[in-house]
Formats: C-alpha cells, structure tokens, sequence
C-alpha cells in the first residue's frame, strides 16, 4: 500500500536549527503528513506546532502520560513531543502531525502524537488535538531547538 | 562566542533549504513562547499537586490508604 507521496524530507545537520519551516506546500493533496524523528539540545522535549506561522488559537487538548499516571487538559497552542537532552545521548523521539483537508477553506483541525524514547524509567506520550483558522496551510512550522540528526519528512495523502 | 541561531527553511516547491538566521522578532517571539510555556507547565503542575493534597485528605478523613482506595473504584 502506497501510505503517501513524499513531497520534502530534511535532516538537521550540525549546529541544529531553532525551527524547520515547510514552505511552498503544494496545494494538489487531499492531507498532509508530518514524520518526525526528534532530539531538542534543550531540557524540554516539547516544540510548536504553527500553520502558517501562526499559532493555534482555540480548542487545543491533549491527553499525556508517562507509563504511570495520565493526565489532560489544555495549554492553549499545539506542541509536539520529542526526545530532550535530558534523555539517554543519540535517542530520537517521533511524532507525527497530521492535517486533514489543508487546500480548503475550512476550519482546519490538526492532531499531533508523539512519543519518546529513553533507556531509563521516564518516558512519555501525548496525543494532541487543536483548531486553526480556515486558510489554506501553505507552510507548517516546527518551532524549538532541534538538534543534528533529527528528521522531518512531509507527505501528500491523496 | 554568541550562538547564531537559524532555522531551516525548506521550499517544498523547489525542494531548496537553506539555514537562515533569526531575526530579531523571531528571536524575541521564541524566548516569549517559552516563558508562556513555563508558565502554563508550572500552573498545571500547582493544579495537579492542589488536586493531589486534596485527594489525600480526603483519604485520611475516610481512613483509607491509596492501595485500599484503588481496591474500592477497580
């Protein structure tokens, strides 16, 4: 089965980059896929999501664990998840972000689930729900430190 | 030595990328979202743990320990 058609693949090379922005997204699919493989040269493993470079603005929710407790709620914008630099060196967290009906002009509704992965007890998932506006998503942006290494791939869904 | 930081922009249309230093703006857009961030973790970790000494108090008012508590609501 043909799962998408690779439309741009990136790895970060060495020195990192605080963002990795999609452009010039063809507008010829029906969803749009983003594969992630993570590492952040930071404490945190959480980066933004933005359309557009624009922020989400209303209906974020996510559901999160860590293999004992859970937890839900909202923090207002649309954050992925990946490995930090806490975890154990040259692990990768994955997530993937996908975006149903992007060309219209509909309401869009992202949903982002990620993962981390570490040789020690803490290891975390969150799956990940928002709105944005109703313009076309012509560019996705990845917003936070990423380090060398980490891959993005982004995929057209007929 | 001060770090440059850049982000990786990649035109989809062309399928060039190139490393393009912040700006200035972006630079302060990015240090504003993660105070925002540590914000919003700190207040649900406050939440959580608010949430956490009330369920323990309510435990020891009924006597209860969380093994037996787990056992009444599986």
């Amino acid at each position: 089965m043909t799962y998408g058609t690779l439309i741009n693949t990136q790895t970060i090379a060495a020195g990192g980059a605080a963002s990795i922005d999609f452009n010039s997204i063809p507008q010829t699919y029906t969803d749009i896929l983003i594969v992630l493989s993570g590492r952040l040269s930071i404490g945190s493993g959480v980066f933004e999501v933005k359309l557009n470079s624009t922020s989400s603005t209303s209906n974020e929710k996510y559901l999160y664990g860590d293999g004992t407790t859970g937890s839900s709620g909202n923090n207002g914008v649309l954050y992925g998840l990946v490995d930090s630099s806490a975890y154990t060196a040259n692990t990768f967290g994955n997530t993937q972000i996908y975006i149903p009906n992007y060309a219209g002009s509909n309401t869009k509704i992202v949903s982002v689930d990620g993962v981390t992965e570490n040789n020690a007890t803490t290891s975390l998932q969150k799956l990940t729900t928002a709105t944005f506006g109703s313009s076309a998503v012509t560019s996705v942006n990845l917003v936070n430190s990423f380090a060398q290494y980490s891959t993005a791939s982004l995929y057209g869904i007929k | 030595m001060t770090e440059i930081l850049q982000k990786l922009v990649v035109d989809c249309g062309t399928g060039e990328a190139t490393y393009v230093p912040l700006t200035a703006e972006e630079i302060a857009q990015r240090e504003a979202d993660a105070l925002a961030y540590a914000q919003e973790q700190a207040d649900r970790e406050a939440a959580e743990a608010a949430r956490q000494a009330q369920r323990e108090a309510i435990m020891t008012r009924l006597g209860l320990t969380a093994d037996e508590l787990k056992v009444l609501l599986g």
